[in-house]
């Protein structure tokens, strides 16, 4: 049985359900070494995603996370070699797919945000254009309804006066507004899942939080949502399971409130003791409200080595 | 256990350094091998003709006038039955010494210009950087004919026009890799050290500012000898009865249609020439930057 | 090529319009400025040129007309002498030079004893069809070969890049010399020697076209495999668009960028090469005007010529420069 399922069981709560909107089993990525060696970066990662459910992927850099997700929409990258046990969406493998098929699930079941706006989106156009591009790969509507389209997206990600936002390019935006304007061009088509790239590292914390409170939105909408992150302090506020990542691995995985009060992996420890005591508003940790001060501050006798 | 590879094209997963090396030179070793090779095989006709020519340059054969290649005359001959490899080869000194002489030429005040614009102190720099900003608007065809227009045609006032029309090109170069060891770290740590200017020169700028300058050395003489070529073609620099390579292909254009080889030749002779130089030359600038690294 | 608009990176910010227009009417400015500044440059270093040129004036004047290259006495030398100006002080002549530049007169040929304007007007014309003939042919190669070959397998890529290294560094007279050779008089699809009609065009276009091909393609490849690391590429892969499709319309707007400074340069350049292919083929234009000039010792010609294409050069440059504005919006706001 999978970690998962175990912690699951653990707090007493039923098996997986049946049906799972994703679900991973044994993933493993190689990438192409530059000596000729393979480089294995993925080792043998389980996901398991509900419908309205948030999973998060947490880790520090390097530990496979970001190539974990973006395996799942098949673009791991030139070179990569992708195996799995089993990867299925909805019951459907994902493996051995054509680009024609990968092409109509992308962005249509299965929506992907990067990081940092600015870069994510194309400079040289409007972010509206960005947007109907995304319905019109899929054959949605025609011009005029494509438009009106990308300017209600945009309304429902919270960007004020869409019709005058959506001829703007990312430069001319704020860190916030063009953030979702990129979450808007991946949520266009209403996908069941959308895959999140450190969806808030590049802003600051105030913005962070707008940024959170529209990905709430469509967790409570029905939309799946799987996280990467290396903040623990955003991933508290939005995950429903964590998976800690580590070296390529999976080290911890569990119900949000269980990994947060009680870690069971050392390395999942060393994570959250990461996270400055003195938080900004916004970003306090939502698991456990009364920090342990044996925790904050352990004795040197308390201390792990 | 499905496996399924995934092969988009997304380059950038391997770092710089080897793989620009062979994305610029797709067979590495190959083409360097070859290219020194012919590099070779010009040096020794220049210094040694007779050694590889078949025919003396001026042996006339009017029996055998313009006739095409044949076992005898390898490249053909031309209107009063010169042997054309021969005459080829005979005109390697002058064509890559003028190439050479341009070269050097073009170093010279490429050099002078260059650090000045690039280290000088300010009231010497911008002036000559504003002079190298309008040198640098001239087509290097142009700023040659205009000193030819000077000096008249001859073997050394192509080296002098070709070799100004190319400096301004190199002297940006130069420019461009002072500032950028002035800049550097440990430029600025010798600096701080107390060094004086003069030995920050000479111990650190000039040596690095140079390194690269063999690769330009080595892709400028191929295209010095382009250019040279090119103005005798036009006439504007040596002239026939010379074997050097543009006098010869300026020679046959009267002939051209009725002996088309005694224009392609030499033609090949010069891209051979230029093609060599330029593969080592790139060659070396790709090995020294991953050496620098 | 010198400090311009496209080198200055700033990003928009949502300032307001009527601050972001005064930066940037102040950048044009500096531009124009700029330009104006090259181009005394340029004239006034053909004048020094000159100026120390080896042997008196008048008496190369009074051989070319002549034919005949002999001594000359002071009497023959002093109307020359006083007709132009030759006998007043350095700084004399150059201010009546330069004053003549701007009222468009470019000095009078010595040879052939007209007005320099008048005999680049009539030239002028099959010189100019023939380079920019030359510089679309380039774009229609350089476009669908990159995009081809760039932005996919290494190998695809190394190959595309080694073509476009070979065509660049050809000497455009010995592919000229080749395509006449094969095209014209073994094939007889084209005339051995051209005058100014439809056909006698291709060949030396063709001829141009292929090395500044090569630039132009190296230029956008370099600047497409870049632009295909930027996470753009991969929000648009990630909303389903094919490989093929990103590259196209996403990534190879960005690429064209850089090459169309190139352009601008290459326009500038391109009298320096219509100069040889002109020769090759026979063909009539300033090119074989200014060789003739050269090798008479026709200065004023001479002259006249290189500061025109100075003037074109520069121009030209400066309305690349400013196109960027419009092509690259980033470049719109303030630093």
């Amino acid at each position: 049985m999978t970690m998962l399922a175990d912690r699951l069981a653990e707090n007493g709560e039923g098996a997986a359900a049946a049906s799972n909107l994703l679900d991973v089993r044994g993933l493993n990525v190689w990438f192409a070494g530059d000596d000729g060696e393979p480089r294995h970066v993925v080792k043998g990662v389980d996901i398991e995603l509900r419908s309205g459910q948030c999973v998060a992927l947490v880790g520090e850099s390097g530990s496979g996370k970001s190539v974990t997700a973006r395996a799942l929409v098949g673009l791991a990258g030139e070179g990569a070699r992708v195996a799995a046990d089993t990867l299925q969406f909805k019951g459907e493998t994902l493996l051995g797919r054509s680009d024609y098929w990968w092409a109509r699930l992308r962005g249509a079941k299965v929506g992907f945000i990067l990081q940092d706006a600015l870069v994510s989106l194309d400079p040289l156009r409007p972010v509206g254009k960005e947007i109907e591009e995304a319905l019109w790969l899929h054959g949605w509507g025609t011009r005029t309804s494509r438009r009106e389209k990308a300017l209600r997206t945009l309304g429902e990600v919270g960007v004020p006066e869409p019709e005058l936002r959506a001829r703007q390019r990312p430069g001319e935006l704020s860190g916030g507004l063009r953030q979702r304007a990129l979450i808007a061009s991946a949520i266009a088509l209403h996908p069941a899942i959308v895959i999140a790239d450190e969806p808030t590292t590049a802003l600051d914390v105030t913005v962070q939080a707008q940024v959170l409170g529209v990905l709430k939105q469509m967790l409570a909408r029905g939309t799946s949502v799987i996280l990467i992150s290396h903040d623990f302090a955003v991933v508290s506020k939005l995950a429903d399971v964590i998976l800690v990542m580590r070296g390529g691995s999976i080290v911890e995985a569990g119900p949000t409130a269980t990994v947060l009060a009680r870690p069971q992996h050392r390395y999942t420890q060393q994570l959250i003791d990461a996270i400055p005591s003195e938080h900004t508003k916004g970003t306090r940790l939502s698991a456990d409200d009364r920090p342990s001060a044996r925790r904050l501050f352990p004795s040197s006798r308390e201390r792990t080595a | 256990m499905t496996i399924e590879t995934t092969g988009e094209a997304r380059p950038g997963l391997r770092p710089g350094g080897s793989s620009r090396l062979r994305t610029i030179i797709p067979t590495a070793p190959l083409s360097v091998v070859l290219s020194v090779l012919v590099a070779f095989f010009f040096i020794v006709a220049a210094i040694w003709p007779s050694l590889v020519s078949t025919h003396s340059p001026f042996a006339t054969d009017l029996f055998n006038a313009l006739s095409p290649p044949t076992p005898e005359h390898l490249l053909g001959t031309d209107d009063i039955g010169r042997d054309l490899y021969s005459r080829i080869i005979w005109g390697t000194r002058e064509s890559l010494l003028i190439g050479l002489g341009a070269m050097a030429v073009a170093l010279a005040g490429a050099i002078v210009l260059g650090f000045a614009a690039a280290l000088a102190p300010r009231w010497i720099a911008e002036p000559i950087n504003r002079i190298l900003e309008i040198l640098l608007a001239f087509p290097t065809l142009l700023l040659a004919l205009l000193f030819v227009a000077l000096l008249g045609p001859s073997a050394t006032s192509l080296l002098i026009s070709v070799g100004i029309g190319t400096a301004p090109g190199y002297a940006r170069l130069i420019r461009a890799q002072a500032l950028k060891v002035d800049r550097s770290a440990y430029v600025e740590a010798a600096r701080a050290l107390g060094h004086p200017a003069r030995s920050v020169f000479l111990q650190h700028i000039a040596p690095n500012a140079f390194r690269p300058l063999v690769a330009v050395v080595a892709l400028g003489i191929g295209q010095s000898v382009v250019w040279a070529s090119g103005l005798s073609f036009l006439g504007l620099g040596v002239a026939p009865p010379s074997p050097e390579w543009g006098a010869l292909l300026e020679a046959g254009k009267a002939n051209i249609t009725a002996a088309w080889w005694l224009e392609i030749f030499p033609g090949v002779a010069i891209v051979l020439v230029a093609l060599a130089f330029t593969q080592i030359g790139r060659y070396i600038q790709d090995r020294s930057e991953g050496a620098a690294r | 090529m010198t400090v311009s608009l496209a080198e200055a990176i700033p990003i928009g910010n949502g300032r307001p319009r009527r601050r972001q227009a005064a930066t940037l009417l102040q950048r044009v400015l500096l531009r124009i400025g700029f330009a104006l500044f090259v181009l005394w440059g340029a004239v006034t270093t053909v004048f020094l040129v000159l100026a120390i040129l080896p042997g008196d004036r008048a008496t190369i004047l009074l051989n070319i007309t002549s034919g005949q290259a002999i001594e000359r006495t002071p009497e023959e030398l002093a109307p020359i002498n006083a007709r132009y100006g030759f006998d007043q002080p350095i700084a004399a002549q150059y201010g009546r030079y330069v004053f003549g530049l701007l009222h468009g007169d470019l000095g009078t040929s010595y040879e052939l004893q007209r007005p320099v304007l008048n005999i680049i007007r009539e030239q002028i014309a099959p010189t100019f069809t023939l380079a920019i003939a030359a510089l679309a042919l380039a774009w229609v190669f350089a476009i669908p070969w990159t995009l081809l070959t760039a932005g996919r397998s290494q190998r695809l890529g190394s190959f595309g890049s080694a073509a476009e290294t070979v065509m660049a560094g050809l000497p455009q007279y010995w592919i000229g010399i080749l395509l006449l050779v094969v095209f014209a008089i073994e094939l007889r699809w084209f005339p051995v020697i051209g005058g100014t009609a439809l056909v006698d065009t291709v060949l030396p276009t063709v001829t141009l076209a292929i090395p500044l091909a090569g630039f132009i393609g190296q230029s956008i490849r370099s600047e497409f495999d870049r632009t295909m690391r930027e996470p753009f590429v991969l929000s648009a892969r990630a909303r389903g668009m094919s490989a093929a499709g990103v590259r196209s319309r996403h990534v190879l707007r960005h690429a064209l960028i850089p090459a169309i400074t190139l352009s601008g340069w290459a326009i500038g350049h391109l009298l320096s090469g219509t100069v040889l292919v002109e020769s090759v083929f026979a063909r009539p234009g300033l090119g074989s005007v200014l060789v003739n000039a050269v090798s008479n010792k026709d200065f004023a010609l001479v002259a006249g010529i290189v500061i025109l294409n100075s003037f074109i050069y520069v121009v030209i440059n400066l309305i690349v420069d400013l196109v960027y504005v419009v092509v690259d919006p980033r470049l719109r706001g303030s630093v």
